[in-house]
């Protein structure tokens, strides 16, 4: 268990739990409000593990979306976690197929990046084992603050709107760690426009999948290539 | 949605998750993508969180634009977009935009 969960672990595990009581309170609440009990609300946090992926797929419940377009939608918003996968690879590509099928299930924003930050470092020792211990934890103390939130939610009024701008505010926060370059940023206005544009033809957060699309098409064209992410 | 409904729906939510996510680590292994499809997944995050900002913070056609000086979503934004940028932090973004979110509704 050593190798898995030591000291070193703790200390790199310790800011996302933090930052995931407040996240996964807010989220446990919201599912509360659209009628997640604490059950479904641990299923949720076990299968799709994904922090604005949760938010979005219980907004779209209550507002009585159907599965297919919520399915999508969070398909969509998910899709970033392939290019985590493409850079990790290069750290874990030997590891067994089991343990790579278990850690493509942890891969979230918080993880990839303490993760590979510390695989980076080029005096930390991290290695599989205690990326592995890292995810497990940072896992569960996601399930814990949803279920929290639930049940909170079933006990004291809480003020819907400022539940659902801790949303906007982690989106925003989200949005921040991609602030590497002006193409980068006016990329993402141009999606924001595009979103706000189309939504005049389409809804069920289709307008934010077309608008993710091609807004990102065009990202790739005007990209130079000089700031492909280095493997 | 029933009981039932939202399991069906976190089975199908997991499934749409986990293809991104186990692609390249059981499939694709170490080949590189092609060049134009890895540039196009660079830009996908920021697009999408710009689309999800803009939408959340503006509202849309069907319920209605929210374009003015006194949208509480939209003000409260600007001391949550400083703080994120200035320290990258996720629950430093959060506290600051529930504390800018609830003030401005006291005084609004």
């Amino acid at each position: 268990m050593g190798e898995y969960f030591n000291k070193q672990v703790f200390k790199a595990v310790w800011p996302i739990c933090f930052g995931y009581i407040p996240l996964g309170v807010a989220c446990g609440i919201l599912g509360e409000k659209v009628g997640l009990d604490a059950f479904l609300m641990a299923m949720m946090s076990i299968f799709l593990f994904a922090g604005s992926g949760q938010f979005i797929a219980l907004a779209m419940i209550g507002a009585g979306t159907a599965i297919i377009p919520i399915v999508i939608t969070v398909g969509i918003v998910n899709l970033r976690h392939m290019l985590y996968g493409l850079i990790l690879n290069q750290h874990i590509s030997k590891e067994s197929l089991l343990y790579r099928m278990i850690y493509a299930q942890e891969i979230v924003d918080e993880t990839f990046a303490v993760n590979s930050i510390e695989f980076q470092k080029r005096d930390s020792e991290w290695n599989p084992k205690k990326a592995a211990g890292l995810n497990f934890l940072a896992h569960m103390s996601w399930m814990l603050a949803t279920v929290a939130g639930v049940l909170l939610g079933s006990a004291v009024y809480i003020d819907t709107g400022l539940v659902s701008y801790a949303l906007i505010a982690m989106f925003i926060g989200l949005w921040s760690f991609h602030f590497k370059s002006a193409k980068l940023i006016g990329i993402g206005v141009l999606g924001g426009g595009l979103a706000l544009l189309l939504s005049l033809w389409l809804d069920n957060m289709l307008n934010v999948v077309v608008a993710t699309v091609v807004a990102a098409i065009v990202g790739a064209a005007i990209d130079n290539g000089e700031g492909v992410e280095k493997k | 949605m029933s009981y039932t409904d939202i399991l069906i729906c976190i089975f199908g939510l997991f499934c749409s998750s986990y293809i991104s996510r186990i692609l390249p680590l059981a499939v694709l292994g170490r080949r590189p993508l092609p060049t134009f499809l890895s540039l196009w997944l660079k830009y996908v995050p920021t697009a999408v969180f710009g689309a999800l900002i803009f939408v959340s913070i503006f509202g849309d056609a069907h319920s209605g634009f929210r374009f003015s000086w006194t949208n509480v979503e939209f003000l409260a934004a600007i001391p949550v977009l400083l703080v994120a940028a200035k320290t990258r932090n996720l629950a430093y973004s959060i506290i600051v935009g529930l504390a800018a979110y609830w003030l401005l509704n006291q005084y609004m």
